[in-house]
């Protein structure tokens, strides 16, 4: 008895095998997929920027900074060298940075980009694209970086109206889309 | 004999789930395509790799920096190839744990979410673009899985 009711069952756990597995060409898929981020420094991200003078450089948290103070770690770096280095800027002049630092598409897709570049913070900074000819600076820069170029930012420093110790506070923003930026 | 019955027809029922689990569709139907160069098969499975260990990786641009947002169209697509999978329609949901990661169905048109859901017919293709969002992240290597499942038939 025990033995027939064994062969019951068997049999129609077999059946059972073979129906599902002639209907189970596709019934549900569930895959966990690997996602590999490297969070770098700025200067060496898919679109980086990168320090071009000791007034600019990357910070530990990976970031670009522009400092021209004495909490600038080139500057003191300069200090050691016994060199004599400014520790700031004067009220009621004007200075004009070139190439303060550099925006670089490495996509891997190689691709162009329209990079917009904005600034927001205290007043008294403006900035342009490229060797400086006179251009009045913006605050609001778009510029087309095709794949492997860099393009140079420069930077205007007009200090009228501030007292000394004051400081200059201010945030760039970087947004970059696809394709050559529209005139 | 009708308890015996009984209890063959329990089997009957709770066993075929199991068993078409069993089956190891992750091999036997891909539905799943890399479109480089930011993803890529690794043994056979989409990775999204954006570090200098791709295997795709230019010799420039090794990752995202803290405190930036990138956004891809086009990283991988699901594919549903009626001859392997048997079904004119499939539903898959694609979902990341966590807000760094972010998807969306190509192109990007500014929304995106933790979890997405789409239908793809025979024999098409739905492209899947990703969205990162490294604020807060430091400096090194960031880990993580997305999960895709896909069922036979329409969504919902």
């Amino acid at each position: 008895m025990m033995k027939k009711i064994l062969g019951i069952f068997m049999l129609i756990a077999g059946i059972v095998i073979a129906v599902t597995a002639s209907s189970a060409s596709f019934a549900y898929f569930e895959a966990d997929r690997e996602v590999h981020i490297a969070i770098v420094p700025d200067d060496v991200e898919l679109i980086d920027l990168v320090p071009l003078q000791p007034y600019a450089y990357i910070n530990d948290n990976g970031m670009l900074v522009i400092d021209l103070s004495a909490a600038n770690g080139n500057y003191w770096a300069l200090v050691q060298q016994n060199i004599t280095v400014g520790q700031g800027v004067s009220p009621d002049s004007i200075y004009v940075f070139e190439h303060v630092f550099g925006v670089s598409n490495h996509l891997w897709e190689n691709v162009t980009i329209c990079m917009h570049i904005d600034y927001s913070g205290s007043g008294a900074i403006i900035f342009f694209e490229g060797p400086y000819t006179g251009q009045p600076g913006t605050d609001e820069l778009d510029v087309t970086i095709y794949p492997g170029e860099t393009v140079e930012i420069g930077m205007i420093i007009d200090s009228d109206g501030l007292d000394a110790g004051q400081g200059i506070d201010g945030t760039l923003n970087f947004d970059a889309v696809l394709g050559e930026c529209e005139d | 004999m009708l308890v015996i019955t009984f209890f063959a027809w329990g089997i009957f029922v709770v066993k075929p789930i199991p068993v078409v689990l069993a089956v190891d569709d992750n091999v036997s139907v891909p539905i799943e395509n890399p479109l480089p160069p930011y993803a890529y098969l690794s043994n056979g499975h989409l990775k999204i790799d954006i570090s200098n260990q791709s295997p795709l990786h230019p010799g420039f641009g090794e990752g995202l920096s803290p405190d930036t947002v990138y956004v891809f169209n086009d990283v991988f697509e699901i594919y549903n190839n009626e001859t392997e999978t048997g079904e004119s329609v499939i539903c898959v949901t694609i979902s990341s744990p966590t807000p760094v990661i972010g998807l969306f169905m190509s192109p990007y048109d500014g929304n995106w979410s933790q979890s997405i859901e789409f239908e793809v017919p025979a024999n098409q293709s739905v492209q899947v673009g990703m969205r990162f969002d490294t604020t807060g992240l430091s400096l090194g290597y960031y880990d993580q899985n997305i999960t895709i499942q896909a069922f036979g038939g329409s969504c919902g």
